[in-house]
């Protein structure tokens, strides 16, 4: 059998993380570089692999307090990503902030954060599914987080700001420590990947200058990670935009501003924004460079149709009790199908002496409902919601029974119908056991 | 493979865990990544057992690690390795004639318990025994695997299913006129259910639901066992009594994650009547305490 390569190896490992059972993902990742034994092999086919995790896991991201906006959570999934980003420009959506943010699936850190805001009608109809799945999660899911997200197009933040000022805020972009449900992965494994994680990070601040309306997180910075980030040279400028108003708009009617030294060069090339681009950190950031640097171009895209997605994930993590748990729910609201449909799934893992794992999925949907007076549609959406997650809750403690009566039961008794144990000195067979006694003798 | 290598261990670590219902195609995928580790893993991590075919018995019997030679499988009805014969080990005439009585003895025991399924009783010769005590050359060591399967299949997608697998490893040391058995039993148990829980009451018309419910995973525990040996023949008993109790012991212990643990952490995920409504019984409950309490005083 030819031996496997470095590669081949790491990309097999790599491949069992998404098993990974509820808050175990570093366990399984540890585990998996032991056996590997190649981390900068890994680290390529694990970044993948995690980002598949962290979303399909609907991952809890922990957003620090800005000003007029508290410290709060996002999180993580398909309906999280910001719609037109994709590859190394993948962003997701806060949509509590306002705001979206890339996302660095190994180290589990949020940063780059842009202003996000969807068309008012879109946003006025969320911000109230919101109010009531938050509602009903802090009422159900003691340790429950929940986010809404719209698939709307958002608004297109104004141009680039025509002047930047990096020294003004020389404090590291925003980025957030892990959430305690999970913890830091691989803590400094891979050096030479970090460095480039930060190179793009650290690189995409310029465009925020200019793209963000919003105010600067002014966070410092929070553990060697974070400070690592932020050492790299960029002056931040993170600096407040409300001021620049005016200039935005300016920009925004044609002139593509050069707002800052780094990328100005690029900037006065409509053409083809990736192009001239010569260093490669400008380059990985070029998709989303795109939008922000192409005034002339820009175009506000509509759905006309757009999905809202209602997310739960519940966590509880007892591993001194040998056992880890995780209950999520996903809805998707389309109105153009009339219909609500939802996805409930269950994950449960103890581990004393063993490796039990309960895994459970259900789908259910139901009508997008009509007006009625008194209950608005995102309340009713929300109630009906609680109603089939109560009666799945209820359905699962008679499946428990079933299995544990029946199934259980069918498959082993507790005793044999004579409700005696077995008499060995008389069970079938044994008899031959004396012939036994002759051999040895 | 001592538990010290740390490739070892980290092989363990993650079947302990991955997904049981993936154990399987998890071995190979190890076995792939670490070929040098491929005893080890088929060794130490327990698989469900297979079915294997008896032409010559006419009886299925069960196929695991303790009685495979390449890709065939000892009969514990023909003493044959199926379904191509090799030259694979086979236990020493007086073991195989042990080896018969507790394949038989167990039949009955699996057609009381399982009422169905299959069992197979293997046993294997240990090397040690003359040096270790002296006791004129008669200390007799050997080694073997009780094991039981039941599958219980679903006639539709909607009705449950489910497996045990039971694997129960032991050692036997004779000392003069008794015998010390070191038990490691496993049990894997897979159980399988759908659900069809939707929206109900008004505005909910033309509501669906379905999904499915997996419970699986294996619990490993182990026991030691003094007993008399009045005659060799003792030993069918002796192993009897000793795997009857630990399966009875990992039967509850099973029913009590199963069906107890894995549900509470369910409802500690989500509270079905509410925390409002707990916390205001538990103010409730506080505030009838703390009346109680002062009316004592």
């Amino acid at each position: 059998m030819a031996e496997l390569s470095s590669d081949e190896r790491a990309k097999l490992g790599a491949k069992l993380i998404e098993q990974s059972p509820p808050g175990e993902v570093n366990d399984v990742i540890n585990a998996i570089r032991a056996i590997v034994g190649d981390d900068d092999a890994l680290m390529v086919h694990a970044g993948p692999a995690l980002r598949a995790y962290n979303l399909v896991q609907l991952t809890v991201v922990e957003h620090p307090a800005r000003e007029g906006a508290p410290a709060h959570t996002s999180v993580l999934s398909e309906a999280a990503i910001l719609p037109g980003t994709s590859g190394d420009g993948e962003r997701y959506i806060d949509a509590i902030g306002k705001q979206s943010f890339t996302f660095d699936h190994v180290n589990v850190v949020a940063s780059d954060y842009e202003a996000y805001e969807l068309p008012e009608e879109e946003e006025a109809f969320r911000a109230e599914l919101a109010k009531s799945l938050a509602a009903y999660t802090k009422n159900h899911y003691p340790t429950g987080q929940s986010s809404v997200n719209c698939s709307q197009h958002p608004l297109l933040p104004p141009a680039p700001a025509p002047e930047a000022e990096p020294e003004a805020a020389p404090s590291p972009e925003p980025a957030t420590p892990q959430p305690p449900t999970d913890d830091v992965i691989m803590e400094g494994a891979t050096p030479a990947k970090m460095a480039e994680t930060d190179d793009i990070v650290t690189d995409v601040i310029p465009e925020q200058v200019g793209a963000g309306s919003s105010e600067p997180a002014p966070t410092p910075a929070v553990g060697a990670e974070v400070a690592k980030t932020g050492e790299v040279d960029q002056p931040g400028g993170l600096e407040k935009v409300d001021e620049a108003v005016e200039e935005v708009k300016q920009a925004e009617d044609g002139e593509a501003p050069a707002e800052n030294e780094t990328a100005g060069e690029s900037d006065s090339s409509a053409e083809s924004p990736d192009g001239p681009k010569e260093t490669p950190e400008v380059d990985s950031t070029s998709s989303d460079k795109t939008s922000a640097e192409k005034p002339v171009e820009r175009q506000q895209e509509r759905l006309e149709n757009p999905i809202y997605t209602l997310e739960v994930v519940g966590n509880r993590y007892k591993t001194d009790a040998f056992w880890t748990g995780r209950w999520r729910t996903c809805w998707t609201v389309d109105k153009a199908a009339a219909k609500v449909e939802g996805k409930l799934l269950v994950d449960v893992h103890y581990f004393e002496q063993g490796n039990v794992q309960l895994t459970t999925q259900h789908k259910a949907s139901f009508a997008y409902p009509s007006e009625v007076s008194g209950q608005s549609i995102a309340s009713q959406i929300v109630t009906t919601i609680s109603k089939v997650e109560a009666a799945y809750q209820m359905e699962l403690q008679d499946v428990y029974g079933d299995l544990g009566d029946k199934v259980f039961r069918s498959l082993r008794r507790a005793l044999p119908v004579t409700r005696q144990k077995v008499d060995w000195e008389k069970v079938g067979g044994y008899s031959l056991g004396s012939d036994i006694s002759k051999a040895r003798a | 493979m001592a538990d010290s290598d740390p490739t070892f261990s980290a092989l363990m670590d993650l079947l302990r865990r991955l997904p049981p219902t993936k154990v399987e195609s998890n071995v190979n995928t190890l076995c792939e990544l670490c070929p040098d580790y491929t005893d080890d893993l088929l060794g130490n991590v327990d698989q469900p057992l297979l079915v294997c075919k008896d032409a010559g018995g006419g009886r299925d019997f069960l196929g695991c690690d303790y009685n495979r030679d390449g890709e065939s499988f000892r009969s514990p009805w023909t003493n044959s390795y199926l379904p191509t014969a090799t030259d694979g080990p086979l236990p020493s005439p007086k073991l195989r004639q042990l080896e018969q009585s507790l394949n038989g003895a167990f039949d009955t025991y699996r057609e009381m318990y399982f009422e169905g399924g299959i069992s197979s009783v293997y046993l294997w010769d240990l090397e040690d025994g003359a040096g270790a005590g002296g006791s004129g050359g008669k200390e007799v060591m050997f080694a073997g695997v009780v094991l039981m399967k039941k599958t219980l299949t679903s006639d539709d997608a909607t009705s449950p299913s489910g497996s045990w697998d039971s694997l129960h490893v032991f050692e036997c040391q004779e000392r003069g006129r008794s015998a010390k058995y070191k038990l490691t039993s496993t049990v894997i148990l897979v159980l399988n259910t759908a659900t069809a829980a939707k929206a109900e009451g008004k505005g909910a018309e033309g509501a669906e639901g379905s999904g499915a419910v997996t419970l699986s995973g294996s619990m490993t525990r182990q026991d030691e066992v003094d007993a008399p040996l009045t005659t060799s023949s003792a030993h069918v008993p002796n192993i009897g009594r000793m795997v009857e109790n630990m399966e009875i012991k990992m039967r509850n212990l099973l029913s009590s994650v199963y069906f107890g643990k894995t549900k509470d952490v369910t409802n500690d995920l989500r509270s079905q009547s509410g925390l409002e409504t707990k916390s205001k019984e538990d103010m409730l409950r506080a505030e009838l305490a703390g009346r109680l309490g002062q009316r004592k005083g």
